[in-house]
Formats: C-alpha cells, structure tokens, sequence
C-alpha cells in the first residue's frame, strides 16, 4: 500500500517536471478560440485591431502611410555599414541576416541562455569590438525593424529543446503569475478579460503578442521592441520593470513568441 | 479652485481627531466621488461605468443600485478592501490590502459607491 | 491627482505642526531641550529601525523579480524626510514602505504555487 503510494507521488512529481511546451501551445490556442469564437487565430496578429472594426479602420488608414517606414529605411542602410575591422551584421547571421526573425529568441546550447534578436544584434558588435546599442534606442529599433520587414510573411518556427525547458518554463510562470500592486498578471489582462474594455482601450490576446514587433508606438513616439511593452506592462500594474534583455524578460519572450508558433510575422507594425 | 479649498478644509475637519462628525454624509460621498474618480487613486471608471463618469471601462459590472446589491455596507467595504477574498481569480485590485488607498479613502469611496 | 496632493499635505502639514517643534527646539540648544533631543534621537532611531526593515523586505521581493514601485518611492521619501529632520513624516512614509514591501514579498511568496491554476489545460 505504502509502496502504491510512492509510486503514485513519483508519477504525480515526475508528470509535473516533464514540460510539453506544444500541448500548452494548443491548449492556448484553444483558449482563445473558446473566448473570441468569432476571430480566427491567424487574425490575432493584428493585436486589439482584430477585435474592434472602428478601431480596425482607423489603423488601417494609418497603416497606409507607415509611421514606421523610415524606420525600416534607417534600418537598411544601418544594415549594411561594415563595422571598423571589415565584416558587418551579415556575417553574424544565418542567410545574411534576411527574414530570419521566425526562429527568434531561440535558445543557445553552448551558452546556455535565451538570445532574441535585439541581443543577437548586440552579441554581433561585441564579437566585432563595435559599442553596444541601446535597447530603448532608435538605432535598435531601425535594424531590427528592417531584419523585421525583411521576415514579413514568414511563420514562427520556435524550437524548445529539453536543455531550454527551464527558460521556458520560467518565462511561463513569470506570464501567469500576478505582480505589482494592482495584482494583475499577463494573464489577468490578455486572457481573463481580453476583448473588455479598459477606459477605450480593448485588451488583445496573446495569441499574436509576438508577431509585429518592432512597433512603432504613438505612446512613444518611436520604435521599440516587445520588452520595451514588458516593461510598461509590468509598470502599469505597479510592479517594478526589469532591465531590457534581463533573462527573466528575455525567458517571457522566449515563451510568449512559442505561443505564437504557426503564426504569420507581420512587423514592424504600428499600434496606438 | 473655491472647491478645492473647500475640500482641503473638509480633509482638515476629518483628520483631526474628535470632531470628524463635522463632515456630513454628503460632503464624505462627494470626497468619496473624488478618490473614486482620480486616474491616479481610485481609477475605478477603468473598468465600471459610474453614473458622471466619463468614459468608463466596461469589464466589471455598472455600479448602480448598490444598497440593493450590497444591503450590507461591510460586504462592500470587503470587496473594494480585498475582492479576492470573495473571488480568487478576480482581476479587481486590492485596494486596501495592497495599500493602493489608505484606509480612510477606502471608507470614502465606499461611501461614495454605496450611494450610487 | 490635485485631491490626492492636497490630502497628503494637508495630512503633512498637521504632523508637522503637531510633532515637528521639539525637534527644531532641540536643534537650538535652548535650556530645556535636553530630553527632547534625546526623544528625537529616539524617533529619529525608531524610523531608521522601520525602514531598514523595509529595506530588507524590499531587497527579498526585488529578488524575485516581485518589487513595488510604490515601495521604492516611499523609501526614498522617507529618507529624505528623516534627513530634514521630519521625524513624524518619515515614520508615516516608512511604515506605508514597510507595509507594502511585506505585501509584496507576500504576493511573490503565494505566487511560487497560485500560477499553475492559471494555466489553461
């Protein structure tokens, strides 16, 4: 009997620690379908724009004459400049750099950590003696845009192998658990309420966080990348906002974007 | 401006001990109404429609007829205290358990909202 | 936003009317303000106590990746108050620190497990 019941606790232990990220990915997806029955999943990677036809028309206009455009042209030119000792980014990358964003943050084996594009981008310029950008920074924003533009159409591809399931896991955790002092988690927000409406605002889902980053921000007036919203988000809810590219935000994108997966890549984009 | 003044007197009655019964119910609600009503305290027309509030969120329910929904004022108070303790998975923020409002703003507001 | 500043400094001005003056006295170095020197030196201590309490409480949540904002602000503010000599602020800003630092850590402490039940299956 004693011995049934170790058996028993053993499975129930082992049961937990063995993470299924795709079988979280379904259930997500599945989700979402359950609460916004009228909205395809493809759809969502247009964010609240999906769920509001006035607001939907309104961008759209906008989306004619991108704010982000020169963005994506700084971004090209930046691209292509070669650094003091003769290489440039195209050879840090595979393909030259072009459409890869679909396989970012992908996990690093030999480091062992979590690399999205913004700290592949850096990595590329430490390794080639070039000062680091700043993550809040226009400069970031322009390349990784154009990198972005260049990805457009493609489908994310993320892969997490079973040294990664740690990162993923962490990043899982930090989405669904509450913080700050209004206690809300991501979740709270883009699953427990997502479509109700904060003052104007709608809340989109999750499912389509990922995709349309860079963004080019009214709020801000600039370009910034998905932990430049991490970091608003956490602040809005009077949590403390961690660095850009801390492991922990870079754990979050790496789960969130694994949530996207099958997804169509549409950034930069521009959002309100 | 005159009713900013107004107010601050109406705080300094309510702040010095003995004579807070000076307030009446209906400058406390006013005051209530006020807290409710900031961006930066109560914010609650984030998510509640409220009847003079302007553009009010819609993902807890209109606050009207209170006294028929919460007969009893301390269930209010509770709720806007701690609504998880009625609800775990409510997305309602502790305003007095977190401290987002003191205590005495707390019993303003509920004022305020108990009104309604 | 002007409502809430006028009830904080009104709040303010009543502690600093009431409690502020031994303090000021004691700076002055008048004839009777020996045992109101070492009272301020008391409050003065007793301030410091809660906020390093806070402090620490502080530190364990932002470990976690689980601090306020507001607890920071409240910790800088009540340092400064303590610096000018405003005792009777500082403890009200150092204990509003101190509750929402033990709050936090709080939170952090019942999220290690309350996250899983909102996984959807």
């Amino acid at each position: 009997m004693k011995a049934g019941l170790f058996i028993l606790m053993f499975l129930g232990i082992a049961s937990q620690a063995v993470a299924d990220p795709e079988a979280d990915r379904v259930a997500f997806e599945k989700f979402y379908k359950e609460r916004l029955p009228g909205i395809e999943i493809a759809a969502h990677k247009d964010g609240a724009y999906a769920l509001d036809a006035a607001k939907r028309e309104q961008w759209l206009e906008i989306e004619d004459f991108p704010p982000y455009e020169i963005a994506v042209d700084e971004g090209e030119s930046l691209f292509s400049v070669a650094f003091a000792n003769g290489k440039s980014y195209t050879d840090c990358f595979a393909n030259g750099g072009m459409g890869i964003k679909q396989t970012y943050p992908y996990f690093d084996l030999d480091r062992g950590e979590v690399i999205t594009l913004e700290l592949a981008i850096n990595n590329c310029r430490d390794a080639n003696d070039e000062a680091q950008l700043d993550y809040m920074g226009e400069e970031m924003g322009n390349i990784s845009a154009y990198m972005a533009f260049t990805s457009r159409g493609n489908k994310f591809d993320i892969k997490v192998p079973e040294e990664a399931v740690e990162a993923y896991e962490q990043g899982k955790r930090f989405y669904y658990e509450r913080r700050g002092q209004l206690d809300f988690a991501c979740s709270s927000c883009h699953m427990d309420i997502v479509g109700g409406l904060l003052r104007a605002e709608i809340l989109s889902a999750s499912i389509g966080h990922a995709t349309h980053w860079p963004t080019y921000r009214f709020k801000w007036e600039q370009i910034g990348g998905i932990q430049r919203r991490f970091l608003q988000c956490n602040e809005q809810v009077g949590a403390e906002s961690l660095a850009q590219q801390s492991k922990a935000y870079r754990n979050l994108e790496y789960f969130l974007t694994y949530m996207n997966n099958g997804m169509e890549l549409n950034g930069p984009a521009s959002r309100r | 401006m005159r009713s900013v003044a107004q107010f601050q007197i109406l705080l300094l009655i309510l702040l010095v001990p003995g004579i807070s019964t000076a307030v009446s119910p209906e400058q406390r609600i006013e005051m209530g109404k006020a807290i409710a009503f900031n961006r930066n305290a109560g914010n609650c027309l984030s998510c509640h429609v409220i009847a003079d509030g302007e553009l009010p969120g819609m993902i807890g329910p209109p606050l009207v007829q209170m006294k028929l929904r919460f007969p009893d004022r301390s269930a209010l108070r509770s709720q806007i205290w701690e609504a998880a303790k009625r609800n775990p998975d409510t997305v309602m923020p502790p305003y007095g358990r977190h401290s987002i409002l003191t205590e005495q703003e707390v019993d303003l507001v509920v004022d305020f909202i108990h009104s309604l | 936003m002007k409502h809430l500043k006028l009830i904080v400094s009104t709040g303010l001005l009543l502690l600093v009317l009431g409690c502020a003056e031994p303090g000021r006295n004691a700076e002055v170095g008048t004839s009777d303000s020996v045992d109101e020197s070492v009272d301020v030196q008391d409050a003065s201590n007793d301030v410091r106590s809660i906020l390093d309490q806070a402090e620490s409480a502080y530190a364990a949540a932002k470990a976690k990746n689980h601090a306020w904002v507001i607890t920071g602000r409240l910790l800088t503010s009540a340092s400064e108050a303590l610096e000018a000599g405003n005792e009777a602020a500082a403890m009200v800003e150092a204990k509003r620190a101190l509750f929402t630092a033990q709050a936090s850590v709080t939170q952090a402490n019942k999220e290690e497990t309350a996250w899983r039940g909102r996984v959807p299956k």
